[in-house]
């Protein structure tokens, strides 16, 4: 709360006509903000002022309105005493009282019924949050085969219950801070005392008071104020909107950022293979993951090199392809009147506007769409000879293979990064890619996300920390928190499982 | 600010330097699939096959529009000039695509260009580096563009079928890297499988369409073609060599019944070489090994109760004899140690080797070779005796 000295006018007069005159020019044009005028006693007038819509109105009528009412009837002598009304008659379980105008104003924006009462310079507050909001439901982004199928909402206490009940610990602090002067957001600070690191919470606080903006929409309003390397074409941050990802980042001793009004929550600090690992590694059988991790590291190879690999070894280096594949190529791009990079630019980007096409339109003409585009791209394109066959191969496997990515934020930076390699191996051929690919490993070996490097674990070199990068072992194997977010409190087994059968034979 | 530097950085050279430096597209490029080395009137002449994309037929090429010589997969084009490279070169000169080598599978050596001797010619297709180490080597009875030129049907192009031929003669086929091996190596001189053409149906049964026919072996001495082995001849030679691939033999067991007979695959074969010395009498020991497998018997042989005892002695002496007028045929007649027994010797008595390896080529006709064969049949096939025979008919001796 602001500090300032505040002028007399700020404060709540006792006259209560001139109350309402004040209250009313406020919010004037307001067709929102309801009034109500109430006889509290015989003598005592009052007005209660609330947003309709944003508060629940039942709770109105049957905590407020009604036992005022009652109330008068059964006690029309208690002139002027107006705390036994607030904590004796009101039965509602937050309430407050603010004597300037700036918090009653605040605080009616904010889901609370404000009273107005004759004779009183005192404003009493209490919050009725309700209006509809979105149930939870389940997350759209990232489905798992198995796992929970519950999602974050747009409304943060419904998130921040979420994580409650998966982990029932008052370790679990949440700080509250109000962003945005216009749209005043709520914004939950997450984090788990004991295992995030003091410095690291102490840094997301200060970056987050920093912010210093008219409104936050969303939580990549924030993500973008407050990450590392703003400049970067990759994450620092995660976002999820599964509650199970977000509890298990909170157990790494990670903080995660509550945004009211999104289902998705930042996730901080971060490093590559974070992103690269998803919820559903940890809910099957580490055979399963593992086989699925090294697809998907194979397939990030692929959706990053695969269109400049071909470039590279069909305009430069057709001696390094098999005599009967190169000629296979050769016999299809025999009518190609583009030269590779071109084929290849025309593909990429229009398999790029078809995404892009898909997911703006509605549901019913989506699906028009991509079979329109699929049909253009794969079948026309390749029999008029404009395109050839191959090229066709390689874009729609480079797209199967940026799906595959278990982040957006990361498969989208993988899209991007993909169109200078693409220039790059054009210009020169396999070197080329090599440069790129040393741009990329250079530039990642420097990036830090909140202070932890972004490939921590392979450089620096953890050694504990490999076990869940390139491989996920066995659950009961994983002793140790990962070493970027929490160094205080590493255990996180204390006795591990006996090895070997447990079937007790003969019982 | 980096990446307002980094920006001009990767656009820059793209923009300044496309279209530069190495960057051919694929249909900018003519594919040599093989090529033959001739000498034509003191000359060399070089025939290069090349690839034709466009009437191999690709998805998109559309009946191909590209294509000159009809229905052909393929274009010839031969130079001739003093040095392989110059050939090639000029070459060049008529084709609007950039010759590219490295696909270049099988190399052909014709019968005039072996003769007149290969080693000074052969330094282009290791020195550049297109050219692949693994190309394999063929000779050609006659000239060698003539190979190049069957319609070999079964395959895309007449080099595919040569190559697959190639593969199929030895174990390990003559490529460039082993041919300057056994080139550079004392005491071994090269033997190279020779090819010829063959109609696929002789005139009477229909008009054929002419094939390619392994032909034995070629035989050198240093690095002149000196002779030839018979099929045959090759087969036994590239048994003793540990070279045979599934080598077949037909035997007949019984001498009053020539048109009677045997054939058995043999496998896992294994041949080892062992020079002996006493004083200055050099002798050979080659022992021969294999596992048998009859395909064909077309006898009365009851196999059952001599449990093929007669078949494997009989194969037994076949190859050993057989073995013994390749030998023969090699190093009496062509006096060539495609065995290497020179380098069998220098290993063992690397002394003795000093002394005569200036004269080996002379004194090679005079070395005992000593021929064992150990061959025992595994499996009588599918049935065990003829099942086209009664069973009171069959003999048993």
């Amino acid at each position: 709360m602001k500090t300032k000295e505040r002028k007399q006018e700020d404060k709540i007069n006792r006259d209560l006509a001139e109350n309402i005159k004040q209250v009313k020019k406020v919010f004037q044009d307001c067709s929102d903000v309801i009034y109500r005028e109430i006889q509290l006693s015989e003598h005592i007038q009052g007005l209660l002022v609330y947003i309709e819509g944003i508060i629940k109105v039942e709770d109105v009528q049957q905590h407020i309105l009604r036992p005022l009412i009652e109330g008068l009837a059964q006690h029309p002598q208690a002139d002027g005493e107006i705390y036994p009304l607030s904590f004796t008659r009101v039965s509602l379980s937050q309430a407050q009282s603010a004597t300037d105008w700036p918090a009653v104003i605040n605080g009616v924006l904010t889901a609370n019924v404000a009273i107005f009462v004759e004779g009183m310079d005192e404003v009493l507050l209490f919050s009725v949050k309700g209006g509809s909001r979105r149930s939870v439901t389940e997350p759209q982004t990232e489905a798992v085969i198995r796992g929970p199928r519950e999602g974050f909402t747009e409304s943060l206490r419904i998130n921040t219950a979420l994580i409650r009940f998966k982990i029932k610990t008052e370790k679990l602090k949440l700080l509250d801070m109000v962003i945005g002067k216009v749209t005043k957001t709520d914004v939950a600070l997450a984090y788990i005392e004991g295992l995030a690191e003091e410095n690291l919470i102490a840094d997301v606080k200060e970056r987050l008071e920093n912010i210093d903006i008219d409104g936050i929409l969303e939580s990549g309003y924030i993500e973008e104020w407050i990450e590392d390397n703003p400049s970067s074409p990759f994450p620092q941050m995660q976002y999820s909107e599964r509650p199970d990802s977000v509890a298990a980042q909170l157990l790494e001793g990670r903080v995660a950022i509550f945004v009211d009004g999104t289902p998705f929550v930042l996730i901080a600090p971060v490093t590559l293979w974070q992103l690269l690992q998803a919820s559903e590694d940890y809910y099957e059988r580490f055979f399963i993951s593992n086989m699925i991790r090294w697809i998907r590291f194979f397939f990030l190879f692929l959706a990053l090199f695969l269109p400049s690999l071909y470039i590279a070894v069909t305009t430069f280096h057709q001696d390094m392809l098999p005599s009967t594949l190169i000629l296979s190529i050769a016999a299809s791009r025999e009518a190609i009147p583009f030269p590779a990079l071109v084929e290849a630019f025309i593909m990429e980007i229009s398999f790029e506007a078809l995404r892009e096409a898909g997911i703006r339109l509605p549901k019913t003409v989506g699906q028009a769409v991509s079979i329109l585009g699929a049909l253009v791209i794969g079948q026309a394109a390749v029999q008029a000879g404009i395109v050839s066959a191959p090229m066709v191969i390689v874009v729609s496997l480079t797209g199967i293979a940026s799906f595959t990515v278990p982040r957006f934020g990361l498969a989208v930076t993988v899209r991007m990064l993909r169109f200078p390699i693409m220039l790059l191996a054009s210009a020169f051929g396999l070197f080329g890619i090599v440069i790129g690919a040393v741009w990329i490993v250079v530039h990642l070996t420097q990036l830090k996300s909140f202070g932890v490097p972004y490939m921590n674990g392979i450089a620096p070199y953890v050694p504990e920390d490999t076990k869940d990068i390139f491989s996920r072992v066995p659950m009961w194997k994983m002793k140790k928190r990962p070493s970027d977010a929490s160094r205080a409190n590493m255990q996180r087994i204390g006795k591990s499982r006996p090895l070997g059968s447990d079937s007790n034979e003969g019982w | 600010m980096r990446v307002g530097k980094l920006i001009p950085a990767f656009l820059l050279p793209a923009l300044v330097l496309t279209g530069c430096w190495d960057r051919v597209e694929v249909n900018d490029v003519a594919f040599v699939l093989a090529t033959s080395t001739d000498l034509d009137q003191g000359q060399i002449r070089s025939t290069a096959q090349i690839a034709l994309p466009s009437s191999l037929g690709g998805a998109g090429s559309q009946g191909g529009g590209g294509g000159t010589s009809g229905s052909k997969t393929y274009l010839m084009v031969s130079q001739t000039a003093p040095t392989p490279y110059q050939a090639n070169k000029s070459m060049q000169g008529n084709l609007s695509r950039i010759l590219n080598f490295s696909h270049r599978r099988v190399t052909i050596f014709g019968e005039e260009f072996a003769k007149s001797g290969i080693g000074e010619m052969v330094d282009v297709f290791a020195r550049f580096p297109q050219n692949r180490l693994t190309t394999y080597i063929v000779m050609a009875r006659g000239p060698g563009y003539k190979l190049l030129g069957v319609d070999a049907p079964i395959e895309q192009s007449p080099s595919e079928m040569i190559r697959e031929l190639t593969k199929s003669a030895m174990k390990d086929p003559v490529s460039v890297q082993s041919m300057a091996n056994t080139l550079l190596t004392e005491g071994i001189d090269l033997a190279i499988p020779v090819m010829e053409t063959k109609e696929s149906i002789p005139k009477k049964v229909g008009d054929g369409q002419s094939l390619v026919k392994l032909n034995g072996l070629g035989v050198f001495r240093d690095s002149k073609l000196v002779g030839y082995l018979t099929l045959e001849q090759g087969q036994m030679a590239m048994m003793a060599m540990g070279q045979a691939m599934n080598p077949k033999v037909s035997v007949t067991v019984d001498e009053k019944r020539p048109e009677e007979g045997v054939t058995v695959v043999l496998n896992q074969t294994s041949a080892k070489t062992r020079p002996h010395l006493r004083g200055s009498n050099i002798s050979f020991d080659i022992k021969v090994k294999a596992r048998g497998l009859i395909l064909e018997n077309t006898t009365r042989q009851d196999i059952q109760s001599t449990m093929m005892g007669i078949v494997e002695k009989r194969c037994n002496e076949y190859i050993t004899e057989g073995i013994q007028e390749a030998v023969n045929e090699a190093i009496r007649k062509n006096r060539s140690d495609i065995f290497g027994f020179g380098v069998a010797l220098n290993n063992k008595y690397p002394n003795e080797w000093k002394k005569i390896h200036a004269r080996w080529h002379e004194l090679l006709p005079e070395v005992e070779v000593n021929v064992s064969s150990d061959i025992r049949l595994e499996s009588s096939g599918e049935i065990i005796n003829s099942f086209g025979v009664r069973e009171d008919r069959l003999e048993n001796d």
